[in-house]
């Protein structure tokens, strides 16, 4: 026993020191030319094109989102099938979504190889700042022959910065998607109203719930902000504001020129909201604690909320699940000023990146070109193989027999998400396929700055206590909860306090370089 | 007994009843929730009766093989981790009880460091990646073999112990395997059996490695999976808006995630408390 | 042989290699904990530098450009520094002074019931909290105080009060974190105390009873005095995380509710919620050193208390 527990002790020490050391060893290599296949690799493969036999190296995907029981199934049709073509053993991997954006730099940060990993738009000057990605001009020239084809210039120059592409845009209705939220129609039918167009028609709708449904929370999140900006009688589309994480302060009207930023918080058009918000708060169309609301959705699908916050892309979940628990439930998406003018005023927020850890980014772009190429290679990874994991019914795709809708092949499609190739399923719910066909009938007009991205890289300091204050001051005010005059005042003090002139005068620096470089008048 | 003591006995079992059902009723609440029916939880909220029966919850869990694999991988890390770490850590905690040995402060303050100061997550991740730890079930167990804590608390206990025990045993030829294995593992046997547990519950609680390590769905743990499960909720932040979002657990799943991870525990635990009964050491002392 | 180790005596009374090889099998046991440490920790600290490094992924924590004390800039320039470091140190020594109190006082009380079958259950039931993860925790939290639909609301309509929007009302939320703190750990440290409780010799009980001592006479003559080494080390462990708030409970409980935050928003939930979006490494890695430090400056302090009163505790 004795001799058993001390051979155990060495054996262990010993293991630990070595595989570290042997570890140690090998990775700094490895580190090394991690670093260099970025720029190496362009070169590499512009030396001797496609003629040669390629050999077979592995491409690893992180994105957001739950497993999809069928992936390794359809991963290995995908192998298959483009062996010739691209000779990868391509991976996917699944971080839920609560943890993904942190989950990937930690994994960059620490030198973990992989290829393509699914970003976002606020991400973007991280990711650059970071190192995070490379750019991709070269290998595009090289392999992204479809790409450049399939995917509009102007969604390019979102993820251009100084002259250096760092992303592949996926494309898909994008426009103003706060315009919309998710209605229940049949108590809006249960009652007579009016189909919710504008500011008017919304109030109309809470004011009855409010008085006529005790159990029924009339607007579940606090915010009727988009409701009154998008109005005919006010602005009519969507609003330009940005800078913060809960909540905004920088805000530039894209209607006038030159394009200045303002602080949010001082402008006459958050007074009017706010007054707005005031007087739902006190009848009652919101909850008094939304703040610390920790069931948004659990309460709209048991039922016990008549509005929420959402746009096409959660019809058909709410509905299912609501269907559930109130039979006759039915979602519909409210649209307020749907005649009116539509305008892109964000960039695009989901796309796919190359990681500077990624020892093969020539395979991996020629793969995202696979992906985008034509229908067929498109519904291979988001629809799997035909006659297993799906059918098709016409154009619709259609689940087959003996697989539950909700088990069905789903795989996360946001990091090259392509609605030409979009099929919709024979289980979508009507209103899904309604708004969806309404959004792709689209022409919106292109704000100047909708390809503009933020960075808070100078004034990190001002950013976390400007953050603070929107988070315990402006909110509460904004939203009903605080409504003297004096509450609004000491916010806007408490708002210079910490710094927000600096931001201001930094962002407007930001502006102008980018007017400057994009020609704009 | 003494009559003496007799009202401080009601008294004091009235009140441990009260503080016992405070504790235990929102388990019961949970408890409840996982069996009932979804749309009876959506009319009345949580209840401790529920107005529908319903397993749906355990049916939708249970479904295919996934949670009895991510019980399998919980098992074998929680005993394997478990003995390994109760070894290691009261072999250092008895070295540093010992009063002969020259550089025990030393020691102790090389234990305790790491308790307050870390490197953060990017490093600590590089060397789970040097060791190859990436689904690796090995993964689960080594970066969590040691803990400080548990180790100042075994220490407290061997530095309980009678010196005149253990001098007795040196004198009667005993090397100190011996010694710490006959005599002061025996004797701590409540200080043991507490590292023991806590050393159990870390593991079998561990869902932080998996996420960092374990893309291989037949690696997940059972608390990892059914984290996965519970988070699957619509991502508020910068992607809310493009999210494609799962479909939302019904209540009665979360709560049922709840009593499938807490079960075993509760079945196991009535077995490690015996240690923690008075008897034994003093048995050893005597004997 | 005697003279043998008389002669290495001599030469290498203090050496180093002497007290090695003296005493090599206590340090062969010691020796895979502390290797562990050394591999998990201590190489990881290298890490630490990234505070003071604006740290990118290609050039790495040697690499990346130096930056002084920036980050640590972001923490201290902010007008709300001193009140997040008090309400962080408030809530913390709240937490710790109430959870230590109800631990000793109930595992005690536990150990006075007689009847195994009866502790067991009690026991038990206590440690049940502790296995709820914060997430449900605060659903539980919450069904009990929401506003429309919440039991406590409820209960106060169906007895006829006015009801209370509980979390639009900041002053009373340390005392609920407080309470709600307790009840999920000290099931935990109940575990710990009465192990030590059980480990006190019978002999002592013993004579005091010949003495004719009281029941309470031998909880504050004997269990009590015989706790106080563990109820120092338990302080003296806890006392190195003062400066750490315990971000899963609170971020899980408030969240993002601003109207609580001024008496409940911590260094912690602050950073995380500053460092949200483009969140990097550095600004966290660089307040959790200043934690570290001030923690560990703390414990040095009262460690040298403890050892003037008493030498045998203490940590080192």
């Amino acid at each position: 026993m004795k001799k058993v527990i001390k051979l155990l002790c060495l054996a262990m020490a010993l293991t630990m020191l070595l595989t570290t050391l042997a570890g140690c060893g090998k990775d700094t290599s490895a580190e090394q030319s991690a670093a260099s296949s970025g720029q190496s690799a362009a070169s590499s493969a512009s030396a001797d094109n496609s003629a040669a036999k390629l050999q077979e190296v592995p491409v690893t995907i992180y994105v957001a989102g739950d497993r999809p029981k069928q992936q390794d199934e359809v991963l290995e049709a995908i192998n298959n099938a483009t062996k010739d073509e691209l000779n990868i053993n391509l991976k996917v991997n699944y971080i839920p979504w609560g943890d993904y954006v942190s989950q990937v730099k930690l994994k960059a940060s620490a030198g973990e190889e992989f290829d393509i990993f699914l970003s976002f738009f606020g991400e973007l000057s991280g990711n650059i700042a970071r190192k995070q990605c490379i750019s991709i001009n070269d290998l595009l020239d090289k392999y992204g022959a479809d790409l450049k084809q399939q995917i509009p210039q102007n969604l390019w120059d979102s993820l251009t910065v100084d002259g250096k592409i760092y992303g592949i845009p996926a494309v898909y209705a994008m426009t103003e998607m706060g315009r919309g939220f998710l209605v229940r129609k049949d108590l809006r039918e249960k009652y007579n109203l009016p189909e919710i167009t504008s500011l008017a028609t919304y109030e109309q709708f809470l004011d009855t719930i409010a008085k006529n449904e005790p159990d029924v929370i009339p607007c579940l999140g606090g915010d009727l902000s988009s409701a009154v900006v998008c109005d005919a009688g006010k602005i009519g589309h969507s609003i330009f504001t940005f800078g913060g994480d809960n909540m905004s302060y920088l805000y530039v009207d894209q209607d006038k020129r030159p394009l200045k930023v303002e602080n949010y918080v001082e402008t006459d058009l958050f007074k009017e909201i706010w007054k707005e918000d005031i007087k739902a708060y006190n009848n009652g169309w919101f909850e008094k604690d939304f703040l610390s609301d920790k069931d948004r959705d659990g309460k709209f699908i048991a039922g016990k909320a008549a509005s929420m916050g959402g746009d096409l892309y959660n019809i058909n979940d709410r509905e299912n699940q609501l269907k559930k628990n109130v039979p006759n439930g039915e979602v519909e998406l409210a649209i307020i000023n749907k005649g009116g003018k539509w305008i892109n005023i964000g960039p695009v927020n989901n796309f796919g990146m190359i990681s500077s850890t990624s020892k093969n980014p020539d395979r991996a772009v020629m793969f995202m070109n696979w992906l985008r190429k034509d229908q067929k290679n498109y519904d291979m990874y988001m629809l799997g193989i035909e006659g297993k994991t799906y059918k098709l019914n016409g154009e619709k795709a259609e689940v087959p027999e003996g697989t539950d809708p909700k088990d069905r092949y789903n795989p996360t499609p946001w990091f090259t998400m392509h609605f030409p190739y979009l099929r919709t399923w024979t289980t979508d719910s009507p209103a899904y396929t309604q708004a969806l066909d309404f959004w792709n009938s689209l022409k919106p007009e292109t704000a100047p700055l909708s390809t503009f991205s933020y960075s808070s890289e100078n004034v990190k300091a001002e950013k976390a206590a400007v953050e603070k204050v929107m988070t315990d001051e402006v909110i509460p005010l904004f939203f009903g909860a605080k409504q003297k005059d004096e509450d609004y005042d000491k916010v806007v003090k408490n708002l210079k306090a910490a710094g927000i002139q600096k931001i201001l005068d930094d962002t407007q620096k930001q502006i102008d370089d980018f007017v400057a470089k994009n020609n704009i008048k | 007994m003494d009559k003496r003591f007799s009202l401080f006995r009601i008294t004091n079992t009235i009140f441990l009843t009260v503080v016992s059902i405070l504790t235990l009723f929102p388990f019961l609440v949970v408890l409840a929730v996982s069996f009932s029916d979804e749309s009876s939880i959506a009319k009345n909220g949580f209840r401790l009766i529920p107005e529908k029966w319903s397993l749906g919850a355990y049916r939708l869990l249970f479904e295919g093989s996934v949670v009895f694999d991510a019980y399998r991988i919980s098992i074998i890390v929680t005993v394997a981790g478990t003995i390994i770490s109760v070894l290691i850590t009261s072999m250092l905690g008895y070295a540093l009880s010992r009063k002969s040995l020259k550089y025990r402060n030393v020691l102790n303050m090389i234990v305790y460091i790491p308790m307050i100061f870390s490197g953060g997550l990017v490093p600590f991740y590089m060397v789970l990646l040097k060791l190859h730890l990436k689904d690796n079930i090995l993964g689960l167990i080594l970066p969590m073999l040691f803990n400080p804590f548990f180790m100042f608390l075994i220490l407290n206990f061997f530095r309980g112990l009678p010196d005149a025990v253990i001098e007795s045993a040196k004198i009667d030829g005993a090397g100190e395997f011996r010694i710490y294995r006959s005599i002061v593992m025996r004797l701590a046997a409540p200080g043991i059996a507490t590292i023991t547990l806590f050393y159990a519950l870390n593991y079998w609680n561990e869902w932080n490695l998996a996420l960092l390590l374990i893309n291989d769905t037949r690696l997940y743990p059972l608390q990892y999976l059914l984290r996965m499960i519970l988070m699957r909720v619509s991502y508020v932040g910068q992607a809310a808006m493009n999210a494609n979002v799962s479909e939302i657990p019904a209540e009665s799943t979360k709560m049922a995630t709840v009593i499938v991870t807490i079960g075993p525990i509760m079945l196991v635990y009535p077995f490690v408390q015996k240690y923690f009964i008075k008897g034994i050491t003093i048995g050893a002392v005597k004997g | 042989m005697y003279h043998e180790k008389v002669l290495i005596n001599k030469k290498l009374k203090h050496g180093i290699l002497f007290e090695l090889f003296q005493n090599r099998a206590l340090y062969l046991m010691a020796l895979p904990g502390i290797a562990f440490l050394l591999i998990f920790s201590y190489y990881p600290m290298l890490g630490i530098q990234i505070a003071f490094r604006d740290y990118n992924f290609q050039d790495g924590i040697w690499h990346s450009p130096f930056v002084g004390f920036k980050y640590f800039e972001i923490f201290f320039k902010s007008p709300f520094a001193g009140n997040l470091l008090f309400t962080t140190l408030y809530l913390n020594i709240l937490f710790i002074v109430t959870g230590l109190i109800v631990s000793v006082t109930i595992a005690i009380l536990l150990n006075e019931i007689t009847n195994n079958l009866v502790r067991r259950v009690f026991q038990s039931s206590m440690f049940f909290p502790y296995f709820l993860s914060w997430v449900i925790i605060s659903a539980l939290v919450y069904s009990f105080l929401n506003d429309k639909f919440g039991a406590l609301n409820m209960l106060l309509k169906s007895l006829g009060f006015s009801t209370v929007t509980w979390y639009n009302e900041p002053r009373l939320w340390r005392g609920i974190l407080t309470v709600i703190n307790t009840w999920q750990s000290f099931g935990y440290n109940v575990v710990i105390y009465l192990a030590a409780i059980v480990s006190i010799n019978n002999e002592l009980y013993e004579s005091a009873r010949i003495d004719g001592a009281s029941k309470f006479d031998e909880i504050f003559r004997i269990t009590l005095p015989q706790l106080i080494p563990t109820i120092v080390l338990m302080l003296l462990l806890a006392l190195g995380k003062v400066f750490y708030g315990n971000f899963g409970m609170i971020y899980s409980i408030i969240g993002d509710n601003g109207i609580l935050n001024q008496t409940t928003d911590i260094i912690d939930t602050y950073i995380f919620r500053a460092m949200r979006n483009n969140g990097d490494f550095s600004t966290g890695t660089a307040v959790g050193l200043f934690q570290s430090v001030c923690g560990f400056i703390t414990v040095v302090v009262f460690n040298k208390l403890v050892k003037k009163y008493d030498d045998t505790m203490g940590l080192f």
